[in-house]
């Protein structure tokens, strides 16, 4: 199977239009921002979804234990309680409550579970849904009931699993692996294709270093998965504190092994990802001149196209206090279709001598990115771009 | 009435580096205390514009031209290679090697041009002369079509 993934190349579904790309006026790290909007939007509430049917499952499992036998409804009744919140409001929530005595060891216990999940349901407070829950359990009446025979104080009238936490879990599933996906996407490297500020080169050998999406990032991707699922936990404590089930440390658990889970996919779309280097054999960009630089593709996949270009961007500050950018120089320098997947080739980049060089200050700059845009079959696009500085 | 003052370059456009000779003059009824010629540049855009003053040359330091007569270039006249004190009347000639960086240009949402300003103390700034620096010397346009395919 593992095989068989790595070798298919699918078209991409995910590949992000060129037409758009150009439209582009988010930087990387808004992207990836953006990105992380999305678990810390629903990471948490996916987490919790998935703690409460996992407690839910451990009340079922408990269930199964009871054997059937017959109850005697002793009393049932609607009970109204006053309820104050955090904010000092006080409420009056409707309570179902039915008493019922049941046999055991030859003697008679006394129950008034109604069904295994009823913790789930203390937040319920409406007097209809408590009057329902009381309906089918009249005074004075024998009902069959669930009583588990090693243990006196466990006893059921209705052991059923309700479909609706099947449900909730046959959504948050999606829900939380969409988070983890998300998370993984949002550090990916080259993630939004936009341009980031101009940084110290290192160099390998007697070349200066533009893109290199080789040094791993485990930690960063480990650390960032760690911060945006405990946060988006820990909220749980503020959000609903009586719903963390007494156990936050089981909560907490659960968020590290999400973390790691982030992790891990983060991993496998990096190793899925190809990897490239681009270096240049010159220590400065000259206007005028023509300088050599050196492209090499390492990709697990038959990249479906490769483009390296150079681009050359004004921005300036507007009246509405944006910051506007203008793209006024675009220069492809490679262009293949589908190739093999690895990659090393010599490029040539002539830099007009009649063309403005970087320049930064508080009102605008003017700056040259060199992009190397890599469309992967079925499988998130790479598009990466270092500011160069052009002299 | 013609200016008192005048602020003249050898031309409107420089390379890089290039060297460029200024003559500047004024005529005044007492000698300023301080003149200075300046070199500065002007980044804009759409809603702010900042300046740089780059290059300060102090004229009492400068050569006079004693050459005078208008509509001659000023590179004919003899030149007196000592520095005298400022007069009121005065006529000095400045070579300068134009900054490197930044270049002229003209893009749709941010410019930035060179001037050459005469400061005198009192008075302040009296003169800015436009001028260019850039490869073409001229203002290079950003979104100017390529001249070669």
């Amino acid at each position: 199977m593992t095989r068989w993934l790595s070798s298919r190349c699918w078209r991409s579904r995910l590949a992000v239009r060129p037409e758009l790309r150009s439209r582009r006026r988010i930087s990387t790290l808004g992207w990836r921002a953006i990105a992380l909007c999305f678990p810390l939007a629903f990471g948490g509430l996916a987490t919790y979804g998935m703690f409460r049917t996992y407690q839910t499952h451990l009340a079922w499992h408990e269930a199964q234990s009871t054997a059937p036998a017959t109850c005697r409804i002793l009393s049932s009744e609607v009970v109204a309680e006053e309820r104050t919140d955090s904010e000092g409001d006080t409420s009056i929530c409707y309570r179902p409550r039915v008493r019922y005595a049941y046999p055991h060891s030859g003697g008679e216990g006394e129950g008034e579970a109604i069904t295994p999940y009823d913790v789930h349901l203390s937040h319920i407070c409406e007097e209809r849904w408590a009057v329902l829950r009381i309906a089918p359990y009249a005074a004075g009446t024998d009902v069959a009931c669930w009583v588990d025979p090693q243990r006196a104080s466990r006893a059921y009238l209705d052991r059923s699993l309700r479909l609706t936490s099947v449900a909730w879990a046959a959504l948050l599933l999606p829900l939380l692996l969409a988070s983890l996906f998300y998370v993984g996407l949002a550090l990916r490297p080259g993630f939004g294709g936009a341009i980031r500020r101009a940084r110290p080169t290192p160099r390998v050998g007697d070349q200066r270093v533009i893109i290199d999406t080789r040094p791993r990032a485990w930690p960063l991707a480990l650390g960032t998965s760690c911060i945006v699922y405990l946060a988006a936990t820990l909220s749980l404590f503020v959000i609903a504190p009586e719903d963390t089930g007494g156990s936050p440390g089981l909560v907490l658990s659960g968020a590290a092994l999400l973390a790691l889970a982030c992790g891990a996919i983060y991993l496998l779309m990096r190793r899925r990802g190809p990897r490239v280097t681009l270096l240049a054999k010159d220590p400065r960009f000259l206007r005028g001149h023509t300088h050599v630089l050196e492209l090499v593709v390492e990709s697990p996949c038959a990249p479906a196209s490769v483009r390296v270009g150079l681009a050359g961007y004004e921005g300036g500050n507007m009246k509405d206090g944006t910051s506007h950018s203008k793209r006024f120089h675009e220069q492809t320098l490679l262009s293949l279709g589908r190739g093999p997947r690895h990659i090393r080739r010599e490029l040539e980049l002539a830099l007009p001598a009649d063309t403005m060089h970087s320049f930064v200050s508080e009102v605008g700059h003017v700056r040259w990115s060199l992009s190397v845009a890599i469309e992967v079959p079925r499988w998130p696009d790479l598009q990466l771009a270092e500011v160069v500085e052009v002299e | 009435m013609s200016s008192p003052y005048t602020l003249e370059l050898d031309r409107e456009g420089y390379q890089p580096g290039e060297r460029a000779t200024v003559r500047v003059s004024w005529k005044l009824d007492e000698a300023p205390r301080a003149a200075a010629l300046e070199l500065l540049y002007e980044v804009r855009s759409e809603h702010e514009h900042e300046t740089f003053a780059v290059v300060s040359v102090d004229l009492s330091r400068q050569p006079r031209s004693s050459e005078q007569r208008a509509g001659l270039p000023y590179r004919d006249g003899p030149l007196d290679r000592s520095a005298p004190p400022l007069a009121a009347e005065d006529a000095r000639l400045v070579e300068i090697d134009m900054p490197r960086s930044p270049n002229s240009f003209e893009g749709k949402l941010l410019r930035l041009g060179w001037t050459a300003r005469l400061r005198l103390e009192p008075g302040g700034e009296i003169l800015s002369v436009p001028l260019s620096i850039s490869p073409v010397r001229a203002p290079i346009g950003l979104h100017r079509p390529a001249a070669d395919g």
